[in-house]
């Protein structure tokens, strides 16, 4: 039995087939398209689940990406899009600039080690929390059902790291929000309308 | 939606983003974030006089075809228990990390044991795991033995993560394996091979390294369950690979690390004097490194031994060298002999690991031509007459 902790990243794992799986297949019944996409990812092939094996190379899903990517589906499995155009920019911006911010250090860049700043993280939440609140200010409310679930989990320590970081953001999701903002894009296309024509958006067509 | 309704969501949303910030604002101010070295207790007894012993032997019985990187640790009775990884080659997805014990009474090795293989570890972790590498073992304060092994999933060791295993009967039995979570990158690059150190509130210090872009060194703090708390980073760069940090009291230290990449070949060498938070940039020491792995640690008597290969280009000789100035300057005693009659061929010496047990002897296990552990028993008595 895999401990909470690999639930969780295998869980992650499970959403990126279902993802996958509604941008690919067929649009008729996507909710079992969906359920039988994550139970694609639990299919042990040689003793090792099919999300193991992704999950050895893409390392955990950060709960800001689940939950993003969550929001992304909603349109497909019939709930109304989720955020605005304008709000998922902003979701982008912030996952772009923290990950510009945190990944070339922590790879050697330099003496210090912003990586340090998620292991006791009051000045981290403290920023977090005025983001939350502009937020929610903005009636963002994706970009702050995020944060408050990714600070949830980091509290109930439902990731194999301690580091707050690692709750708020993955590799994978700053370069999709890199490759989201990309600035010689033409005529913007958000990630729910992407999410709402996935065939294109996975081809990376602008709208 | 209508205008109430909207905003009792929204009241929601504030209520419940206050309280999840509040809790984890609780949990933060509850992190262990700075502590004092715990420095064990110094020989103040008068030294007994005893025969200079120096024995060389072998730890692994040669059931691998190759093997590599030792780390030992005293257990009950004085025993003295060692680990290495083996198999058909380095890389090999038959690599396992093999245990065996020394018993003091007899000074005989016993049967190596597997303590731990590749496809465990895959199913303990739930993730495909493509190869095993450097174990390191340690003991926490409450007395539980620690195994941080590294593993690869994809490429070579520089995509390298730590596991760990705990055992509550000095290595006879493991719990399953946990994965050490380190860097933000995917994980990506973390390697061990120096020993861990204590600190006062009874987090272990674990020196590690990173080799992806860039090769530096760092502290990690681990908590009681293993899971990583707080590191401070020991270099940066390009230049410093598989620490090794000597606490001298509570606030000062130093760190020793093999030299890498295009700094000059020497042995690496960064101090501290406020138990770890910060570290002066890594100095080029006196003392030769042709890109190996080294051993230090500090003597009952208090000063500094260090096992190393005295050469620029290879790892031909393995040297003993003796510090009494914490770690200035340095003064060779002895150069090890191949433990073999070598015919042919070159004979390396790498990866050593350095222990003195509670008797006061010394061990010295280090890998030869990756073909077996080799042991070395000294004692105080023959450190002086080399002296």
């Amino acid at each position: 039995m895999a401990s909470p902790q690999s639930l969780t990243g295998l869980t992650g794992i499970g959403l990126l087939f279902v993802w996958c799986a509604l941008a690919l297949g067929p649009r008729r019944r996507p909710w079992l398209v969906g359920a039988l996409a994550f139970g694609l990812s639990w299919l042990p092939v040689s003793g090792m689940t099919l999300a193991g094996y992704i999950r050895a190379v893409s390392s955990d899903l950060s709960v800001t990406s689940m939950a993003l990517l969550t929001c992304a589906m909603a349109p497909q499995l019939g709930a109304s899009s989720l955020g605005s155009r304008d709000e998922w920019r902003f979701v982008f911006r912030l996952v772009a600039t923290g990950g510009l911010f945190l990944y070339p250090m922590v790879l050697g860049l330099g003496p210090f080690d912003p990586y340090t700043l998620g292991f006791a993280p009051t000045g981290l939440l403290a920023l977090l929390a005025l983001t939350a609140g502009l937020a929610w200010w903005r009636r963002y409310h994706v970009c702050l059902g995020a944060i408050v679930l990714s600070v949830l989990a980091f509290r109930l320590d439902l990731l194999e790291s301690s580091n707050l970081w690692d709750y708020l953001l993955d590799p994978w999701l700053v370069l999709y929000a890199i490759y989201d903002l990309r600035p010689w894009r033409r005529n913007v296309q958000t990630t729910c309308e992407a999410a709402s024509r996935p065939r294109r958006a996975l081809r990376g067509s602008s709208a | 939606m209508q205008g109430s309704e909207a905003r009792g969501v929204r009241v929601v949303w504030l209520a419940l983003a206050i309280a999840v910030f509040a809790a984890a604002f609780h949990r933060a101010a509850t992190v262990r974030t700075a502590s004092s070295f715990h420095v064990g207790e110094r020989s103040t007894r008068s030294p007994q006089i005893a025969e200079p012993i120096f024995e060389v032997g072998f730890a692994s019985s040669g059931g691998t075809e190759t093997v590599h990187s030792a780390t030992a640790i005293e257990i009950a009775g004085g025993d003295l228990r060692a680990f290495w990884y083996g198999g058909s080659r380095e890389g090999a997805k038959d690599v396992a990390i093999y245990s065996s014990v020394l018993d003091a009474e007899t000074d005989r090795w016993g049967p190596e044991q597997q303590v731990t293989t590749r496809e465990e570890t895959q199913k303990d972790l739930a993730r495909y795991i493509k190869k095993l590498g450097n174990p390191v073992v340690a003991r926490d304060r409450e007395g539980r033995l620690w195994l941080f092994y590294v593993s690869v999933s994809l490429g070579g060791w520089s995509g390298s993560a730590i596991n760990a295993r705990m055992s509550i009967d000095d290595g006879r039995t493991w719990s399953r394996a946990s994965r050490l979570v380190t860097s933000p990158f995917l994980n990506l690059s973390t390697l061990v091979k120096g020993p861990a150190i204590h600190y006062v509130d009874g987090l272990l210090g674990l020196p590690v390294y990173h080799e992806l872009l860039g090769k530096f060194s760092e502290l990690v703090r681990l908590d009681e369950d293993a899971r990583v708390v707080g590191k401070t980073r020991l270099s940066w760069g390009h230049s410093s690979l598989q620490p090794v940090v000597v606490p001298f009291d509570g606030e000062r230290a130093l760190a020793l690390m093999r030299r890498s990449g295009r700094s000059p070949p020497r042995i690496l060498a960064t101090e501290t004097r406020d138990a770890g938070r910060h570290w002066t940039a890594p100095r080029p020491t006196s003392v030769s490194n042709p890109d190996a792995a080294i051993a230090a640690l500090r003597s009952q008597d208090g000063e500094l031994l260090l096992a190393f290969n005295d050469s620029e280009h290879d790892r031909s000789h393995l040297t003993l060298a003796l510090s009494s100035d914490r770690g200035q300057s340095w003064k060779n005693l002895y150069v090890l002999d191949p433990p073999t009659s070598v015919v042919a061929g070159t004979t390396r010496f790498a990866y050593p690991w350095l222990i003195q047990v509670t008797n006061g002897e010394f061990h010295l296990l280090y890998t030869w031509n990756r073909e077996r552990i080799v042991h070395v028993r000294f004692n105080r008595e023959w450190l002086l007459l080399n002296r």
